[in-house]
């Protein structure tokens, strides 16, 4: 063994410790009444497919696997939850506007229909967050009809 | 310098027809809107956002030749997505703006669209 790699092998577990150090902040807060779930009566196969697809970018709330622990793995998640909730936060839904609750769902359809959501990284991981044409048929046509809900309640 | 005048005035005139794509002066937005929001839309943003257009992301976000066509969800989201994009003052892009500032939407310009498409959209909703 060279000094160098002797050097590495020692050197590298050392800085993979300190690294676990620094953590950053969980996205584990406790689901407000302004959750999306809260709102309206989500159909089962839709709220399946939010769940296993979205809730962990698009919510308050990361169902977090143990390697998401390790940094910095848990850097790389959270970088992807701080963008994807500055985009699309469900668990704020009820905050937002019918206006942008409407444009939001577009938002939605147009990214699963061009099969950009869920990010393909995430996919490669969680296969029940890769979906099928059944599953994308119910969640469009989920939105059409609460974008419609949406509208009555409006007009009230 | 008469004659330097009109050289200068005809290559600001062809910098911003190249700037907002405007070849004539016909008709080109089609969907219903007062007049004095129609000209700033067509003046600034019709060159990019219809189907003869460039940039196919450009369409995709916003197409004036198709929007008229569009169901009232599909309507509320274009408009509802460009206000955003004139509020945030994305639109028209800065590498355009910097290139040909006549393209930019004046203070007036971006309030007057913004608060067009604010009513537009209320009313589609409520449709
Ligand atoms: C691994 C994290 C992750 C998952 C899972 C995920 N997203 Fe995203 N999402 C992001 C990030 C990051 C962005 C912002 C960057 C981008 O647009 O690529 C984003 C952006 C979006 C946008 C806005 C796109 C735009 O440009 O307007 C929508 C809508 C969206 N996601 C919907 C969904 C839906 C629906 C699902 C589930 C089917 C989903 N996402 C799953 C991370 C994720």
């Amino acid at each position: 063994m060279t000094k160098k790699t002797r050097f590495l092998l020692i050197f590298f577990p050392i800085v993979i410790v300190i690294l676990q150090l620094f953590q950053p902040v969980k996205n584990e807060e406790a689901a407000s009444g302004n959750h999306l779930y809260h709102k309206t009566n989500v159909p089962e196969s839709v709220h399946t497919i939010l769940d296993h697809a979205c809730m962990d970018c698009h919510s308050n709330q990361t169902n977090y696997q143990w390697y998401h622990r390790i940094s910095p793995i848990s850097w790389y998640i959270n970088h992807h939850i701080t963008e994807g909730k500055g985009e699309l936060n469900f668990s704020e839904w009820g905050a937002i506007n019918p206006i942008d609750q409407i444009s939001a769902l577009e938002d939605i359809r147009k990214e699963v229909d061009a099969g950009k959501m869920p990010l393909k990284s995430y996919q490669l991981i969680h296969k029940d967050a890769r979906l099928n044409h059944s599953q994308t048929d119910s969640l469009v046509s989920w939105i059409k009809n609460y974008q419609g809900k949406i509208a009555d309640e409006a007009m009230r | 310098m008469k004659r330097l005048n009109v050289i200068l005035g005809l290559l600001v005139m062809s910098a911003a027809t190249y700037a907002t794509g405007t070849k004539g002066d016909d008709q080109k937005i089609t969907y219903s809107m007062p007049e004095q929001v129609k000209v700033v839309f067509e003046n600034k943003c019709f060159g990019c956002h219809n189907d003869e257009g460039r940039s196919d992301k450009a369409k995709e976000g916003l197409n004036f030749s198709t929007l008229k066509q569009l169901d009232k969800f599909k309507k509320i989201a274009s408009w509802n997505e460009a206000r955003k994009e004139v509020e945030g003052a994305k639109m028209p892009p800065a590498k355009l703006v910097e290139k040909h500032p006549e393209a930019a939407l004046t203070q007036e310009e971006s309030e007057l669209l913004v608060e067009w498409i604010k009513t537009e959209t209320s009313s589609l909703l409520k449709q």
